[in-house]
């Protein structure tokens, strides 16, 4: 049965719980709607697609059907797979979005009656801003990539392992190239989109026990191996959220419509700043609206931002937005440096 | 019979393909929206933003159900 939903006005939250920043996302569930898998990876803003592929989708149809044969024996791989319980019902029952209606308007501007995806994400972490709470890491660094691990799968795949990177926690496990995800934690992996939710609901700290099919040197065998990943406080902060749709708001709330990127390793040195020192590139300012709260604050294109509310430990745009998001509060005011044309100066503006 | 199943499901998600692709000939997201509608809701192959529905026929045929989530670019 394929089934296309069009929308996320009205979408079921406590079922539907997947990356909001993806631009094709597929679900597979029981006629009980029970979760068997999920579809759809991405890193990267302008290469949306390069982390799925028709042969990759054809291999977790292969899986979930294995599995949906005789479902009742197999619904323990799934039992991990299953929602959690979310904090509304449908995306309208976020403030941020109660203007939207529960269907489209097809007849008039039916584009704009959408809620998208991402829009999801912004206003589950605005419900968090706006109740003076700070946003938990789940909500900040949604469904982390096993990149973090050391981990990149072949796109064509269900879970083949295709990079281990040197010294990573993949590594250290003794993952290898070839390697072939069969469990993490006792959940059936189908899709990197599978690892990633098993990642998304871990801990701060914790184990990923994996279940490893892996090609041994005689034809079309395989040795069943088992490795672990012990998750350390803080692996989660490693997560780029640069590249999500989702972070254009956080732009605003926290950096007035800044858009930040690291400078270049000769800008760092032509301006003398350490190299455990913040230094970001104003790369652009918004210019209308709420997004032009750092433009009017004098904010320009170009500015080097050295310090943010006293911190200057904050090495990345994903570092500054993080703070911001779970540190400070709505109207305060924010002292920021930056260094322009050589100068410093000093600029203050009110987070959203 | 299993790999017939994935291809016939492929066959049928690389049918209506061009909706799901960034390079569809319309020229505006509200003509790709009502192409998307007029495409996918007449395909008898697909449930337009039905689930239910789909999900009472799953369990007729005894069939999982493959839920797309695509932003009309």
């Amino acid at each position: 049965m394929c089934v296309r939903l069009i929308k996320c006005n009205s979408l079921d939250l406590q079922l539907f719980q997947f990356d909001y920043d993806l631009t094709f996302a597929a679900f597979f569930l029981s006629a009980e709607k029970t979760i068997i898998a999920r579809y759809g990876t991405r890193n990267s803003h302008d290469s949306a697609e390069q982390d799925v592929s028709i042969k990759g989708l054809a291999a977790t149809m292969e899986s979930v059907l294995k599995l949906h044969k005789d479902f009742d024996k197999k619904k323990k791989w799934v039992l991990g797979k299953q929602p959690k319980k979310f904090r509304v019902d449908v995306p309208e029952d976020f403030s941020k979005l109660s203007r939207f209606d529960s269907e489209l308007t097809y007849e008039k501007e039916v584009s704009k009656s959408c809620i998208h995806c991402h829009q999801v994400r912004d206003a589950h972490r605005q419900d968090y801003r706006d109740r003076n709470l700070p946003v938990p890491d789940k909500v900040m660094y949604p469904n982390p990539t096993p990149l973090l691990l050391g981990i990149g799968f072949e796109t064509d795949s269900r879970a083949t392992v295709a990079k281990v990177t040197s010294d990573s926690l993949a590594q250290k496990s003794g993952m290898k190239v070839g390697d072939q995800i069969q469990t993490i934690n006792g959940q059936a992996i189908c899709s990197t989109a599978d690892v990633q939710w098993v990642l998304h609901n871990q801990d701060k700290t914790g184990n990923l026990d994996f279940v490893i099919k892996r090609p041994t040197t005689l034809n079309d065998s395989f040795a069943t191996i088992k490795a672990q990943i012990t998750l350390t406080d803080g692996w989660r902060a490693k997560s780029d959220i640069s590249w999500r749709t989702s972070t254009w708001d956080l732009r605003r709330v926290v950096g007035g419509g800044m858009y930040l990127e690291n400078i270049s390793d000769s800008k760092r040195k032509q301006l003398k700043i350490p190299d455990d020192k913040m230094a970001l590139n104003v790369r652009s300012v918004g210019k209308y609206g709420q997004h032009a709260v750092a433009m009017r604050a004098g904010i320009r294109k170009g500015d080097v931002l050295v310090s943010f509310d006293g911190r200057t430990d904050l090495m990345s745009e994903t570092e500054v937005i993080a703070y911001g998001m779970q540190n400070t509060k709505q109207n305060q005011m924010v002292t920021l440096e930056f260094i322009r044309n050589g100068k410093p100066i000093t600029i203050k503006y009110k987070l959203q | 019979m299993k790999r017939i199943t994935i291809l016939a499901c492929l066959v049928t998600f690389l049918s209506v393909a061009p909706t799901f692709s960034r390079t569809a000939d319309c020229q505006t997201r509200d003509e790709q929206v009502l192409k998307d509608r007029e495409l996918l809701s007449e395909n008898e192959n697909w449930y337009y933003d039905d689930l239910d529905a789909a999900a009472l026929e799953a369990a007729k045929q005894k069939k999982p159900m493959m839920v797309v989530l695509r932003c009309i670019p």
